[in-house]
């Protein structure tokens, strides 16, 4: 993160023949008064590519330090409202020191804001029953700067019980014997899920790493779901979606508290692009196409893995697909990575599961779409779940069979043994 | 007594020093396992529960290690895991001669603070200062690759006093069953050598999982049967099933620490040999041939008859 008030200049590309310095900064401070706001300026080439045999450039600023949007859950109780929400990932540069709580009355504000410092729940009270309370949390960043806004949550709080009436003092003789109490009668609670996947996409959820529910997101990638009949406690729900090739988003996990009698909204929930390559390796200077779906219309930043970092940013059309197709000149020859993420009004979401591909000697194509786990599915039924726990949990801390060996060479670490480690890599390839 | 409250007041100093220089680590680690107790001080007899959490906003799905605490102070008496952000566990937290030993996975990792992992009850048996902490205690990033993250532990200090100090019991009633779950049968040629086992697991948002039972039955059976049922085997998951042609009624309970049970049930997965389509269709081929030889034969004794009458 560059401190405020520094003039900076990078050395992006030098040789014996050229030297490019880019990008140059100026004044990244804030100057605010009470009329005006002035942000820092970063100046930047100008847009376009210069290329030539033995060297490109690229301009433009290309790093986009940004943070993930959190997903919000809202409780309601007696006179009070229950909120808790993820925590942000700031990238590059970006450290959430804390957040802002925005609470009104009126849906999409303006909103009243209290610092609640670097927490990810807070309880809300004294409010009126009856009245339908509307919130968001914005994270800060390290100088406090307020760096994103989540979706707006809200919960109607309830009225407190009015105190019990004495019972008339009964007029002799006889008596009711009274109705026993109400011993066994267990309160549940409705947790409702609004969110963004991609368009008509299959969404499942997830509770507790079992398969609760499935839906179906609409044209404009919305979905809503709601479980009932559940106990009072902590959830930890996963939500992902599949795209219109079949291929399955990353995790997206947040917890819940369930209050018995209670609605709990959660909002929010932007599930990750997905992502692909058409190649798996390719000579450098060739160029890369990196696709998937995400959102319609939404702004999409690629990143590329390598010892440096590369950005680059395209939008996705109206059925949310997006293409960028990405020189390869800059990377070394080796393995890389690419990951995505996707924003659209104002929520951002987290980045994609990274996809390999190698710079090399020879152009290889990649296959069909990857409708299957490339790790963790032991039994190989294009799904990681409790079957697939239970068969690596029978190896824990045991040698390893021959057959079984060559399953955790291919499925899990490779280290010929099962341990937290392997348990940890199926927990990131969970389906459920 | 006086005594009694200088020490009280030296040792809540004492931790509040040890507690600001813990947060203040806090914020610089990938992951925080720390410890918070019902109350900070017991008399001997009397219990305190202390609760482990994790804080890990930048995404942990897996953790390990072994509960320490000093056994001549204090006695552990219960090991709960209701509530917990551990969907999955390893090794369900229980008592070992190191401590009490746990391991398990949040599949989609858990990123936020403030997450239960488990409770543990403890009993005063001796007066002194008694400090609950974590040895070998790793947490594995959600990064696809297990990485292990930075952590920061801290540790819950107890102080333990000959008389009593009006420590409630930290013991609720509840009469809420675990969760309502769905085991799978499977079979996989590296698990039982192939054979067909199930797999199963659910939470309880209160006293936590007890333990697991199971039943296989040939008929279909009430819920008052299952109660009266006296042939439940107590069983972890994965479970090996004694029906290997899978044509019994399978039902698994779970049973929590207040006696509290949930019960699944699976039908058979294969019909019994009698009740096979081709088997009910050649009964019902040879009822109608029996049937047919019969009548045959009485028609022909019926003539043998009247042949006889007109003799």
């Amino acid at each position: 993160m560059l401190a405020a008030g520094y003039v900076a200049f990078a050395d992006d590309f030098t040789s014996t023949n050229f030297s490019v310095t880019a990008p140059v900064l100026f004044s990244a401070s804030y100057s605010s008064s009470d009329s005006f706001q002035l942000f820092g300026t970063a100046a930047q080439f100008a847009g376009g590519s210069t290329t030539a045999t033995s060297f490109g450039l690229h301009a433009g600023f290309l790093y986009f330090p940004s943070v993930t949007t959190p997903v919000i859950t809202a409780t309601a109780g007696e006179q009070k409202v229950t909120l808790s929400w993820t925590a942000s990932q700031g990238f590059l540069g970006w450290k959430i020191s804390g957040y802002t709580l925005g609470q009104s009355t009126t849906s999409g504000g303006p909103y009243t804001y209290t610092s609640v410092g670097n927490v990810t729940s807070k309880e809300v009270t004294g409010l009126s029953g009856g009245t339908t309370y509307h919130f968001v949390v914005r994270p800060k960043d390290a100088f406090g700067n307020l760096i994103a806004t989540s979706s707006q949550v809200s919960a109607t709080p309830s009225s407190p019980a009015p105190a019990p009436t004495p019972a008339p003092t009964p007029s002799g003789g006889g008596g009711g014997g009274g109705g026993g109490g109400g011993g066994g009668l267990i309160i549940l609670g409705t947790v409702n899920f609004y969110g963004r996947a991609y368009p008509k996409s299959a969404v499942t959820l997830l509770k507790d790493a079992q398969i609760a529910a499935t839906t179906v997101a609409g044209p404009d990638a919305k979905f809503s779901l709601t479980l009932s009949q559940l106990t009072s406690g902590n959830y930890i729900f996963s939500v992902y979606g599949e795209d219109a090739s079949g291929r399955r988003s990353s995790l997206l996990t947040f917890p819940v508290s369930v209050t018995s009698g209670s609605v709990t909204n959660v909002t929010g929930i932007f599930i990750a692009p997905t992502i692909a390559v058409d190649k798996s390796e390719l000579k450098r200077g060739d160029t890369l196409s990196i696709f998937g779906q995400s959102a319609p219309a939404s702004e999409i930043t690629i990143l590329v893995n390598s010892e440096q970092e590369f950005f680059a940013k395209t939008n996705s059309d109206a059925s949310g697909a997006y293409l960028y197709n990405f020189d390869s000149t800059p990377l070394e020859t080796g393995e890389h990575s690419t990951k995505s993420k996707s924003a659209v009004q104002g929520e951002i979401s987290s980045f994609s599961a990274a996809v390999r591909f190698a710079i090399g000697q020879r152009t290889v194509f990649a296959g069909p779409p990857q409708r299957c786990p490339s790790k963790g599915d032991l039994n190989q039924d294009c799904r990681v779940n409790l079957v697939d726990f239970s068969v690596a949990a029978f190896w824990y801390k045991r040698p390893l069979s021959a057959a079984f060996a060559s399953i955790e060479k291919t499925s899990l670490n490779g280290d010929n043994k099962v341990d937290l480690v392997d348990f940890s890599i199926m927990a990131f390839f969970w389906t459920g | 007594m006086n005594t009694n409250i200088h020490e009280k007041l030296l040792y809540k100093l004492q931790l509040s020093v040890l507690m600001f220089f813990s947060v203040s680590v806090l914020s610089a680690q990938a992951a925080d396992l720390y410890f918070k107790e019902s109350v900070s001080s017991i008399g001997i007899g009397e219990a305190v529960r202390i609760d482990m959490f994790l804080s890990s906003v930048e995404g942990a799905n897996a953790l390990e290690g072994h509960v320490t605490f000093p056994q001549d102070t204090l006695t552990l008496e219960r090991v709960e895991d209701g509530n917990s952000i551990v969907s999955l566990w390893v090794e369900r937290p229980h008592k070992t001669n190191e401590g009490v030993v746990f391991s398990g996975v949040i599949p989609g990792g858990y990123f936020a603070r403030d997450g239960k992992i488990f409770s543990l009850v403890f009993r005063g048996r001796k007066e002194g200062q008694a400090l609950v902490s974590l040895a070998e205690a790793r947490v594995l990033l959600h990064d696809g690759a297990g990485s292990e993250g930075n952590l920061s532990i801290v540790p819950a200090s107890i102080r333990i006093f000959p008389a009593s100090t009006g420590a409630k019991e930290p013991f609720e009633e509840e009469n809420i069953p675990p969760e309502d779950f769905t085991p799978i049968v499977a079979q996989d040629p590296n698990l039982f050598d192939g054979q067909w086992f199930v797999a199963f697991t659910t939470q309880d948002k209160n006293s936590g999982i007890s333990h697991y039972e199971i039943l296989e039955s040939r008929k279909k059976l009430s819920d008052q049967g299952l109660g009266e049922h006296v042939e439940w085997q107590k069983a972890e998951t994965p479970y090996k099933l004694l029906d290997q042609e899978l044509t019994s009624y399978i039902y698994i309970r779970a049973i929590d620490h207040q006696g509290n049970e949930r019960i699944a049930a699976i039908e058979p997965l294969k019909k019994s040999f009698y009740q096979q389509p081709y088997v009910l269709a050649a009964g019902f081929l040879l009822i109608l041939l029996v049937g047919w030889i019969l009548r045959r034969w009485l028609h022909h004794r019926g003539k043998q008859t009247a042949t006889g009458y007109m003799r």
